[in-house]
């Protein structure tokens, strides 16, 4: 071992141009040092050794083959992952579209559905009750043919309805619980 | 790659392919996400070098190290994805992310893998193996680099890190200061105490034959 030491004010200098980031002037400065200065010199010379033992070697052939089947298999992975991706969000898509026609479908049905109802529930009523007064609307409700499509016609199911629009909503619920999943799993970069 | 600073680099230390001309990491990003396939191995060709030599140095097998930047450029991809979907979005740092991730995975799986890849010296040595002495040289030679890779496991993490991106990764002090959220002075003076550090292991021996 040398018993040189290097001169503090150049020691600096020293180790950027071990780094290979040392600029034009500096290094000129530099040189001009080491022409007179063999402790420097012998320092230069040990900090280029030890970095270039802290090189690792190219990459093998076996690392580069390793490598270029790495580049074909994360497209793959890729495409993968944007398939489930690319079906989810069309699950997602189709979802949201069935909740929102079933939603729409009771909006418009059910009030009518439900005033039916009620006129041949009031039909119905006034024949048992023999309300004398009653003959003030016999109208409609009486009519047997309407009558019959608000009781024995086709009613509209609103609890299927409803669960259906539920289930719907709720696979919506679960792809966002996926999602977020995802995102925690992404970002899980600890140091 | 664009260090106004880096003049006079030393001969041994690479500078792997970052910055080629042609489309931007942003624009690469989009079409690839757009679905230009093509995009994808420009980014791969531009980008998978340098996050490979970055994990290397932390990877067992041939096949641990590609598995490395396969995973670090999934991710990156799907960071960028997620970032796409943002309103009021910046452009994606594609390659500082890339890099960053990749560091971190090669250090979780070091620690998982409990153990440290020892570099196949033969490659570095091909030219030595062919002098008269050169048993002799080699030997000598596999125990400095030894001595010093053993020097960089003591390493703090940070000065490790950088010593990677600028050592194996040929990065700039710029974009080892961009990958790691620091300050390019913070970079490089991590890496003069990484120097310095590598420099004290191999102090024993300076006058042994190797020596010029």
């Amino acid at each position: 071992m040398g018993a040189l030491r290097p001169c503090p004010e150049f020691e600096s200098l020293l180790l950027d141009r071990a780094g290979g980031a040392i600029d034009a002037a500096a290094a000129a400065r530099l040189d001009a040092h080491l022409a007179g200065c063999e402790a420097c010199r012998a320092e230069a010379a040990a900090l280029g050794k030890a970095l270039a033992a802290a090189q690792l070697p190219p990459p093998s052939e076996a690392e580069q083959r390793a490598l270029d089947r790495a580049q074909a298999a994360t497209l793959r992975h890729w495409r993968g992952g944007e398939g489930s991706r690319r079906n989810r969000s069309l699950l997602q898509g189709f979802s949201a579209g069935f909740a929102v026609a079933a939603a729409a479908a009771v909006l418009v049905i059910a009030p009518g559905a439900y005033r039916r109802a009620q006129e041949a529930q009031g039909g119905a009523g006034t024949v048992a009750g023999d309300a004398p007064g009653a003959v003030a609307a016999p109208g409609e409700a009486a009519s047997p043919a309407v009558a019959g499509s608000a009781t024995n016609g086709w009613e509209p199911d609103l609890d299927s309805a409803w669960e259906t629009a539920a289930l719907a909503l709720g696979e919506d619920a679960a792809d966002d619980e996926l999602a977020s999943a995802d995102a925690a799993d992404l970002y899980d970069l600890d140091d | 790659m664009n260090d106004p600073h880096d003049h006079g680099r030393s001969p041994h230390l690479a500078v792997l392919p970052g910055g080629a001309a042609g489309r931007s990491d942003p624009a690469l990003v989009a079409a690839f996400l757009a679905g230009d396939e093509a995009a994808f191995g420009d980014l791969w060709r531009r980008h998978a070098p340098a996050a490979h030599a970055a994990v290397r140095r932390f990877a067992r097998t041939a096949e641990d190290g590609a598995d490395l930047v396969q995973r670090a450029f999934l991710r990156a991809l799907e960071a960028a994805r997620r970032r796409a979907r943002l309103p009021f979005r910046g452009a994606f740092p594609f390659r500082p992310f890339i890099l960053r991730v990749a560091l971190n995975l090669a250090k979780n799986h070091a620690r998982d893998e409990a153990r440290w890849r020892r570099a196949p010296l033969e490659a570095v040595d091909g030219e030595a193996l062919a002098a008269p002495s050169a048993a002799e040289a080699s030997l000598i030679r596999a125990e400095r680099d030894a001595l010093v890779r053993a020097a960089i496991r003591e390493l703090p993490a940070r000065q490790r890190e950088v010593l990677t991106l600028r050592v194996d990764a040929g990065l700039s002090f710029a974009e080892v200061a961009e990958t790691l959220g620091i300050s390019e002075g913070n970079a490089r003076v991590s890496f003069h105490h990484a120097a310095r550090r590598l420099r004290a292991a191999l102090a024993p021996r300076e006058d042994e034959p190797w020596a010029p």
